[in-house]
């Protein structure tokens, strides 16, 4: 009932003793619903204020108090302002409740978020999509049909946000067919040091020295083991021995890039963008144009549909860079252990020798590296 | 042939037993809820005795912290502490 008043709003009388039972004889003819306390105070709901007053016309009564919404609105009814304001929220809110705000994705464990979210946005469904022009079934279908990597899903709405749960798919590579045959070849000079066979017939063994191309086994089977073709199969390593090298010019061309010049700046609403700031003017080919994209979170946490997008230019000046004598040496030292980090990442360093010279133009660095790696090839019979 | 009708006096007599009050004993200590149907006037009201008139009979309430709702359909609710409920009928003495 408190509740009632509160919303509905309430105003309470005064009534003296003697006048109590006149009163409640009034309100019994009227037909009329009010409690009358041991005080003698009568608890009227504003909205039907003028029968319960009509109906005690003739009986003195005094106006103690009143409360609820309708008289705080009653009371502030010159303050437009506030009504204003309020108008604006409600409508702001109910507007910004149409749209889709934040697509948040679980159950994907090797597909990366950015994926998911890339795909649904292809079946028209995104940050700032309509919810009155979407169909979650319908979606979730057509995601089925052209997802890849989307075995099942499922998208809930809850407020403005579309949780979206899937499943990714399970593929299972069927045994492919044995419809070609072939040898196993050396793919470079080596020193072969471990052999094992799966499938066809060695033709080298540990220690021998081969050279590029040479066969190391072979698919054919000859009659006295069966006779046939196979397609030959195995892990062949070899000793190789490379060479790493990295020459290093003295006089280098150096690109260095200017301070970065704001050109352009938009705030992003969900899909729509409001120009804050442009500079016209012409962009040459000597400038790097730099795209910056701040996202808002509310609390750090929760991701809002409100970006601002920043487009910076830079001039690009390239200019000569003279090295020392110890800066030569450093640069190529450092772009030498590049080089052999991205050669040897398939193979096993069993020596490495490093030597440098200085050259006319420059420093050169070579690297004598002896590693152990698989050194077969499949090569089908032509 | 027209089928006889009997006379349904049970309906009759149904209608002069319906209750015009009933009592209900709240949870706190000595406060009671009496309710009253029918109720035409209020003839006294204080906090301490309360006078309700209905068409055939008078009651007089008499205790303490009485308060007194109204509601549309002529049925009054006495809440509080009661010491005494009279019943007065018109035609006969009182009977307590």
């Amino acid at each position: 009932m408190y509740l009632y008043y509160l919303i509905f709003g309430y105003v309470t009388v005064y009534i003296n003793e003697d006048d109590r039972a006149a009163a409640a004889t009034a309100l019994l003819r009227r037909g009329l619903s009010a409690k009358i306390d041991t005080n003698g105070n009568l608890r009227i709901p504003f909205l039907k204020r003028k029968r319960f007053f009509n109906a005690l016309k003739n009986i003195p009564y005094s106006i103690v108090s009143s409360g609820g919404l309708p008289v705080a609105l009653l009371n502030n009814k010159h303050r437009y302002g506030l009504f204003a304001g309020a108008a604006v929220a409600l409508s702001i809110y109910i507007v910004a409740s149409l749209f889709v705000w934040d697509v948040r994705v679980s159950g994907n464990e090797k597909i990366s978020d950015a994926v998911i979210l890339d795909e649904l946005s292809d079946v028209g469904f995104d940050v700032g999509s309509r919810w009155g022009s979407l169909s979650l079934g319908k979606v979730e279908g057509e995601m089925l049909e052209s997802s890849e990597n989307v075995g099942w899903i499922n998208i809930n709405r809850r407020g403005c946000v579309a949780y979206v749960t899937v499943k990714e798919k399970t593929v299972y590579k069927a045994e492919e067919e044995n419809v070609s045959y072939s040898n196993i070849v050396a793919a470079c000079d080596c020193v072969i040091e471990e052999l094992t066979v799966r499938s066809g017939v060695a033709c080298v063994a540990a220690g021998d020295t081969v050279k590029r191309g040479d066969l190391l086994i072979s698919g054919i089977i000859p009659g006295e083991l069966g006779g046939g073709f196979v397609k030959a199969d195995g892990d062949i390593y070899g000793r190789v021995s490379e060479d790493i090298t990295v020459e290093v010019q003295r006089n280098e061309k150096f690109a260095s890039y200017g301070k970065e010049e704001l050109i352009e700046e938009k705030l992003k609403i969900f899909k729509f963008r409001i120009n804050i700031f442009k500079k016209y003017r012409k962009i040459d080919n000597t400038c790097v144009i730099i795209e910056d994209v701040k996202e808002c979170t509310l609390l750090g946490k929760y991701r809002i549909p409100i970006a601002l997008e920043r487009t910076y230019a830079a001039k690009k000046t390239e200019s000569m860079k003279s090295y020392t004598d110890l800066e030569l040496t450093s640069v190529a030292s450092a772009r030498l252990a590049e080089m052999r980090f991205i050669k040897l990442s398939d193979a096993e360093l069993l020596k490495i020798r490093t030597e440098g010279k200085y050259t006319d133009s420059g420093y050169k660095m070579i690297s004598r590296v002896t590693v152990l790696r698989d050194v077969g090839e499949t090569k089908i019979f032509g | 042939m027209t089928e006889k009708k009997k006379k349904d006096k049970g309906g009759k007599r149904l209608k002069s037993i319906i209750p015009t009050f009933r009592l209900e004993a709240d949870g706190r200590g000595n406060y009671l809820t009496v309710t009253f149907v029918g109720v035409l006037s209020v003839k006294a009201f204080s906090a301490s005795e309360i006078t309700l008139a209905t068409k055939r009979e008078s009651f007089v309430l008499m205790g303490k912290s009485l308060e007194m709702t109204v509601f549309e359909n002529k049925t009054v609710t006495v809440y509080g502490v009661f010491e005494c409920i009279k019943f007065l009928d018109k035609k006969s003495e009182g009977r307590t």
